[in-house]
């Protein structure tokens, strides 16, 4: 909303220079953003709420400077104008305007606007164009009501018809621009076509003009509502439809529209021939008295305020009060529909006062109804902090992703769609992080950044709900300091080790791998990830193919996508401490050959534990290969058993026999070769 | 037999002085402590001396002998040290550095923001994205025909609202939501942090995204006044802009506060920024209609709510001036913070 101090000064003397003013009324919640100074006068921009379509106007502006500084203000005297009935009015979309007043002015002269009200619309950036058309925005920008004029005898018919569009009915607005309407449109019509998109551009071909002689002058209320939609699906805005999407007090319409008869009256002559009020509805509104005692407002502000200013401020901006003992019997202006409980008159008066000017205190902060177990609470946050204390950039990906993306992984499962995409790429919820953090290491890689550690704690979104989940991405060198120059690139173990590794510190038990199949990942070189049995995700080698599809050449990826409810839940929250064992351990050594596919480490490991005669404690994995002396088709495993008894030292004929058993049970189940 | 011990004294010195390698050091170790060494020879001598003699000169052969070890140790150092600074390390050369991970500058500031509040006693609580239309509007006061809750203003999905028949689901707009759903969960007092994505349908510039985080805040007690937002909203922009920041309280309207207000602040952390007044946060006392939704009795409780934009802090306190560098993740960007 622009205010011309010049302008404000016709209703108010304030005697505030311009800051000071700015500053006041900013601090009053009307915000001014902009400050302008045009020719002697000075324009404000103000950013209006939309709680306060009142102060939409220049009179209502200078309500607020009245309260602010406690100075009259002086509104213009308005006559009153007779309803003859005499003009043909139809408002057969009922539902979409509540009131249509027409008066109809013969005799007019249309020349240009006086000078000094023109200064005024000028200061706010309206061009003059003549003085009806001038009128009409100086009313609205004066009370805040939209106006329009028609030209009577443009009307076909001599008619005024407020209806919804029909599907394909054209119309040029004042702006030189044909519209297609269709029935989401309401339009006042005359006998044959539309003459004005209502309540937010008239038609050019019913304008006023120099030669115009008979005016049709239009005060309404229409559904702000359709008139917001109807302007966004248009894509048109103006004055008018501002402050209709708004709201405008069912009152200003009928005063508005004496106001404008007025001033037709004064600086176009002519005189009024007929008139009519068309009310369809007239909406129920309950103007209750609200009672506001000096306690309500200590318990709302935390301090006591002079009732007596309080008043007089409510008076100043328009409310009916009454003082009992203590108390504020307040009923708010009928252009406040914002003013309904006591809260918000409290606030009216704080804000005029300024929020700055009252007191302020440290609360008391409890929480104590909030009981959340704090260990699983912070378990997102512990997620993120060990995957960087691994090395790894955390991430922040978008949630929606575009169909074609997702397709590009090979992903098939069901996805939540939006109704009302901005576009393509965002229109769908990612089902998988897969495609929005491939779209990363595409750009990474591109800016010559091959090497990644990545990972994102975020959500993926599944018809039935979303789920945290974990995403890593590996790529190129696994490690980055100097001496390890080697370039060693990254491979499966790296990224199980990632996962083993912070589930460990993060207590979660019962974590397994099984080899994997899903779409994205390479076959045979990609796990699913289980614990306590649940299927929590799933790791590997991303697919050359996929790669491809985001443009990724030349690299090896690796990406693990794990959910991580079941890992919260997996937590063992209360570590028990395992009493140190002071008696040496006995390790030995054992190098297999073990044929693809017929025995996994895992298995083996399990068969070992279970006939380890409780003195087998652990088996570490020490080498794996493979090459010339392994025979074609086998991969050599060496591996590390380490026995240890509990309050005896073990014998070394002892573990011999046992590890000779469980060797001898290797062979026997899995047809691995001892070498 | 006596042992002139201040003879062998200055001998040992005179020999230390005169050993100028470690060749030469070894050669006076060996005359002294060697097993044909002056001391073994006084050590045999002693078999043959009488009971007084023996203690008299064991003694003085001891400390000759403590003082030779003491001295060609330290000169044997000595003359290391100089030998091998031909070959010393380079300690210049950059440590052989296992990198740490970083977290993401829009994270760290959640963190941050959320660290200031939990010291005050705030607990951390977090809401659904994927929201109802009565928890991201009706149940916030903000009526049905709000343009807020137009689809050009918020995200609506294709899965229909299990508790609303005939409504559809929606991306939340804002983090408020979540006042309710913790209003319902849990009986006051309660101060909790609400940090999240939220969506809207802007388009992508260099300061507007669809999707983007704030952090709500939320206390409800029995006495909570006006007085104590300003307080401890005073209390967070001083721990988190600095002492110095300037801050004042300018009204606004939210639908599901009142009083609302915005709070600006001028802070010498924004870099290029100082004398302006820049809005940081959103605030106000829970609207009476909130605490309806939320099933509480009518003028049981008293509340505060805040909510900010976590873009909009991290931008301006690191000098970003394009949103969209959050979300491209330059390994370049993520490692810089």
């Amino acid at each position: 909303m622009k205010l011309s101090l010049n302008w404000l000064r016709e209703y108010i003397d304030h005697g505030l220079t311009p800051d000071e003013l700015s500053f006041r009324l900013t601090m009053a919640g009307l915000e001014v953003e902009h400050v302008e100074k045009i020719g002697s006068d000075t324009v404000f921009e103000i950013e209006i709420t939309p709680n306060r379509p009142d102060c939409l106007n220049t009179l209502g502006l200078a309500r607020e400077v009245s309260a602010i500084t406690d100075k009259d203000v002086r509104s213009p005297g308005i006559n009153e104008y007779e309803d003859t009935g005499d003009v043909d009015i139809a408002v057969e979309a009922k539902a979409d305007c509540s009131r249509y007043i027409g008066t109809l002015i013969e005799g007019i002269s249309v020349k240009p606007f006086p000078a000094e009200k023109s200064l005024f619309l000028q200061a706010l950036g309206l061009n003059p164009i003549s003085n009806i058309v001038d009128l009409t925005n100086f009313v609205m920008f004066e009370q805040g009501q939209p106006l329009h004029a028609f030209d009577y005898d443009k009307l076909e018919g001599g008619k005024i018809i407020v209806r919804r569009a029909k599907k394909g009915e054209k119309i040029i607005t004042l702006d030189d621009a044909l519209r297609t309407l269709d029935e989401s449109v309401l339009v006042i019509a005359d006998a044959v076509k539309p003459v004005a998109i209502a309540g937010i551009m008239g038609g050019r071909d019913t304008g006023v003009t120099l030669s115009t002689k008979r005016i049709l002058l239009e005060a309404a209320q229409f559904d702000l509502g359709l008139i917001r939609r109807t302007s966004r699906k248009l894509g048109m805005t103006s004055d008018s439809c501002y402050r209709f999407e708004r709201g405008v007090a069912w009152r200003l319409t009928e005063s508005s529209s004496n106001r404008i008869t007025d001033l037709v009256l004064q600086t176009a002559g002519g005189v009024v021939k007929a008139r009519r009020d068309v009310v369809v509805s007239e909406p129920k509104r309950q103007r209750a008295e609200i009672t506001v005692t000096a306690g309500d407002i200590q318990k709302l502000l935390g301090c006591t305020l002079d009732m007596g200013r309080c008043e007089k401020i409510l008076k100043r901006l328009g409310c009916v009060v009454a003082t009992g003992s203590g108390t504020l019997s307040v009923i708010s202006p009928y252009f406040r529909n914002d003013i309904q409980i006591k809260e918000d008159v409290i606030e009216e008066v704080g804000r005029v006062i300024g929020y700055d000017n009252l007191p302020m205190s440290l609360p008391h902060v409890s929480a104590v109804n909030i009981v959340v177990d704090q260990e699983k609470e912070k378990f997102y946050e512990r997620v993120s902090d060990l995957m960087i204390a691994s090395g790894f950039n955390e991430v922040v990906l978008y949630s929606l992703v575009g169909k074609s993306a997702l397709e590009k992984t090979g992903y098939q499962g069901p996805v939540i769609k939006l109704q009302n995409p901005m576009s393509a790429e965002q229109e769908l919820m990612r089902p998988t992080s897969l495609a929005s953090i491939l779209g990363v290491v595409a750009s990474n890689m591109n800016h010559g950044q091959r090497d990644l550690k990545l990972f994102e704690v975020g959500k993926k979104y599944l018809p039935g709900g979303e789920k945290w989940t974990l995403s890593i991405i590996m790529a190129g060198r696994r490690d980055d300091d100097w001496r390890h120059s080697k370039k060693e690139t990254v491979e499966f173990v790296d990224l199980k080790g990632v996962v083993e590794e912070v589930c460990a510190k993060l207590r979660v038990r019962w974590l397994a791998f099984t080899p994997g199949a899903v779409s994205f990942l390479e076959e045979g070189v990609s796990a699913d990830v289980f614990v306590n049995d649940q299927k929590a995700g799933c790791m590997g080698k991303i697919r050359s193919s996929v790669l491809a599809a985001f443009e990724i050449k030349k690299a090896l990826v690796y990406f693990a996508e794990i959910e991580l409810e079941p890992l919260k839940d997996a937590v063992v929250v209360r570590e028990r401490f395992q009493e140190l064992n002071e008696f040496p351990s006995a390790v030995r050594d054992i190098s297999l050959a073990v044929k693809n596919g017929s025995a996994s480490f895992e298995a083996m490991r399990a068969l070992c534990m279970e006939n380890g005669s409780g003195l087998l404690q652990r088996i570490d994995f020490v080498e794996l290969y493979s090459g010339e002396k392994i025979a074609e088709g086998s991969r050599g495993y060496v591996l590390s058993f380490v026995y240890q008894a509990k309050g005896r030292t073990l014998t070394d004929g002892e573990v011999n026999t046992l590890h000779e058993n469980l060797t001898q049970k290797l062979v026997e189940t899995f047809a691995v070769v001892r070498r | 037999m006596a042992l002139d011990i201040e003879k062998i004294k200055s001998d040992l010195t005179e020999d230390l002085k005169a050993a100028l390698s470690l060749e030469a050091l070894e050669a006076v170790r060996i005359k002294y402590l060697g097993k044909k060494g002056m001391l073994q020879d006084i050590y045999a001598g002693l078999a043959t001396a009488s009971i007084e003699e023996k203690k008299l000169i064991g003694k003085s052969a001891n400390e000759i002998k403590l003082l030779a070890e003491t001295l060609i140790s330290a000169q044997k150092e000595t003359l290391g040290a100089q030998q091998k600074s031909g070959d010393a390390i380079d300690v210049t050369i950059p440590g052989a550095r296992y990198s740490l991970g970083t977290k993401h500058l829009i994270n760290q500031t959640v963190e941050e923001i959320c660290d200031v509040f939990e010291c005050l006693g705030f607990v951390i609580q977090r809401g659904p994205e994927i929201e109802s239309e009565f928890h991201n509007f009706s149940a916030l006061n903000i009526p049905l025909d709000h343009p807020s809750r137009d689809s050009f203003d918020t995200f609506y999905l294709d899965q229909e609202d299990p508790d609303a028949k005939g409504r559809y689901l929606l991306l939340r707009s804002h983090t408020s939501p979540g006042q309710v759903r913790v209003m319902k969960q849990f009986k006051p007092p309660m101060a909790v942090i609400i940090p999240g994505k939220v969506y809207r349908p802007d388009a992508v510039d260099a300061s507007h995204s669809f999707m983007f985080h704030q952090i709500e805040g939320l206390l409800v007690d029995k006495q909570v006044s006006f007085a104590d937002l300003k307080g401890l909203l005073t209390a967070f922009c001083k721990q988190y802009f600095g002492e110095d920041v300037k801050m004042r309280f300018r009204p606004h309207f939210f639908p599901f506060t009142e009083p609302s207000a915005e709070v600006d602040i001028q802070s010498n952390i924004f870099k290029g920024r100082a004398g302006k007044w820049l809005e940081i946060l959103g605030c106000g006392m829970v609207h009476p209609k909130v605490f309806e939704s939320a099933g509480y009795p009518r003028g049981e409780y008293s509340g505060l709510a805040f909510g900010m934009g976590v873009e909009r802090i991290a931008m301006l306190k690191h000098g970003i001036g394009d949103i969209r560098t959050f979300v491209e993740n330059d390994t370049r960007f993520l490692k810089q913070f």
